[in-house]
């Protein structure tokens, strides 16, 4: 098969969990610049590596893939919890919602904060539960663990996340 | 079950992942058990907190078009064509391709000659694979891929499913053959790319016969139906007729 081939059934079965793969650099790096900079060198990685994918889920192949190169590459930028509202929230890849009513706003604005704030492998976890929606399994082939440690980092997440929930709703939201 | 069993189960259950049985037996029991019920409304209130959206990043419009220009500088691309960028709408490049198509064939609504046809046929090929998209809609799914077309072309192509056959279905995409609009499906041979262009046909009914070869990759022909049928892959040539047979029988 030539590298024309190639190329065009990688853009059918993996460029189109391009998606995917930015909403988890972007929650993995932090900030639009350095997930831009991930997704691209993901995809490249997966390129290379094409003929070792077997053809069922290329979207949890690839999301393996942005993982790894997260970690193993990339500088990575750690935010301070002393950090306020990130200044992300204000740039162009956060999904407008005009739909959204002023308060419910200001709930999500503290979710992303409270999930943004977790340590890396809770985080992880928990954006692709709930953002991406993998599996158990899927996750534990993406993160490389055992699933029960899968199942041991959604709770402890999900529970750090409830607590700074409460918290800043008790201190009246930002 | 009792309410210890329940909570350390509730997440699980709420993820799908929990077993049927298991399911059941807590269903149950929050029926009767308030305090466990109320467990479960929170929990589930956390999981509608993220399902609501706004968590989810979108990439910039940009990136698209920045990793298929990285991946085709790796790909070493030589293709002479120039790739369509991703940006212009379906209906734009769809105009392009009429446009060139025109261009090369010069001979406006007369049939092409068989040599020529097959050049044709053989650059759309490989034309789809260089640079521009191999498929406008991408599923394994036959219903998915013929109501696709409707609206965009004045026929409706068929689409067989031939995956028991060993040819899975890619996709389709719009296309341009001899000046006239023609769809485009996209099945796999293992890791071969086949084009079977189709569009109403000049003639009646022909089986399948061979168009021969350029440059190693196999063209054969066939008309059903009103329909008329080119299969275009590097497969090897009998095995392309082979799909032709298949395709052409899933199809009456």
């Amino acid at each position: 098969m030539d590298a024309g081939e190639r190329l065009a059934l990688f853009e059918a079965a993996v460029l189109p969990h391009l998606g995917s793969a930015y909403n988890l650099a972007r929650w993995l790096t932090g900030n639009a610049h350095d997930a831009e900079d991930l997704v691209q060198d993901s995809m490249v990685r997966a390129f290379a590596y094409f003929d070792g994918f077997r053809g069922d889920d290329g979207r949890a192949w690839l999301l393996a893939i942005v993982r790894n190169s997260f970690y193993t590459s990339l500088r990575r930028r750690r935010r301070a919890a002393t950090d306020a509202l990130p200044d992300d929230l204000l740039l162009a890849d956060v999904r407008p919602d005009p739909e959204v009513a002023l308060l419910r706003k200001v709930e999500v604005d503290a979710l992303r904060v409270a999930v943004e704030r977790l340590p890396e492998s809770f985080r992880e976890a928990l954006v692709l539960r709930e953002i991406e929606g993998l599996s158990y399994r899927e996750i534990a082939e993406v993160a490389r663990i055992p699933i029960g440690t899968v199942m041991s980092r959604l709770a402890r997440g999900r529970a750090l996340v409830r607590r700074a929930l409460t918290e800043s709703a008790k201190g009246g939201a930002t | 079950m009792s309410c210890d069993e329940v909570r350390a189960a509730v997440a699980v259950y709420l993820d799908g992942e929990l077993d049927p049985p298991t399911s059941l037996a807590l269903e149950w029991h929050l029926r009767a058990c308030d305090a466990c019920a109320g467990i479960v409304a929170q929990e589930r209130a956390l999981r509608g907190a993220f399902a609501d959206g706004g968590l989810r990043f979108e990439p910039p419009a940009t990136l698209d078009a920045r990793v298929r220009s990285a991946l085709v500088a790796r790909a070493g691309s030589a293709g002479a064509r120039r790739s369509i960028p991703s940006w212009l709408g379906i209906a734009a490049a769809f105009v392009i391709g009429v446009a060139v198509m025109a261009a090369v064939s010069s001979i406006g609504r007369t049939p092409l000659g068989v040599s020529r046809l097959r050049a044709e046929i053989v650059a759309g090929h490989l034309r789809s694979l260089q640079g521009r998209h191999l498929t406008d809609v991408l599923s394994s799914n036959q219903h998915t891929v013929r109501p696709w077309f409707a609206g965009k072309l004045p026929f409706s192509p068929t689409v067989p499913d031939l995956a028991a056959e060993g040819f899975p279905l890619v996709g389709g995409r719009l296309d341009v053959l001899d000046g006239r609009a023609a769809a485009a499906l996209v099945y796999n041979r293992r890791l071969h790319v086949i084009n079977v262009f189709t569009r109403p046909a000049d003639s009646g009914d022909s089986s399948e016969r061979s168009l021969g070869s350029d440059a190693g990759y196999h063209v054969v022909a066939w008309t059903r139906a009103g329909m008329a049928f080119w299969a275009v892959s590097d497969v090897d040539p009998a095995e392309l007729e082979r799909f032709a047979r298949f395709f052409d029988s899933a199809a009456r």
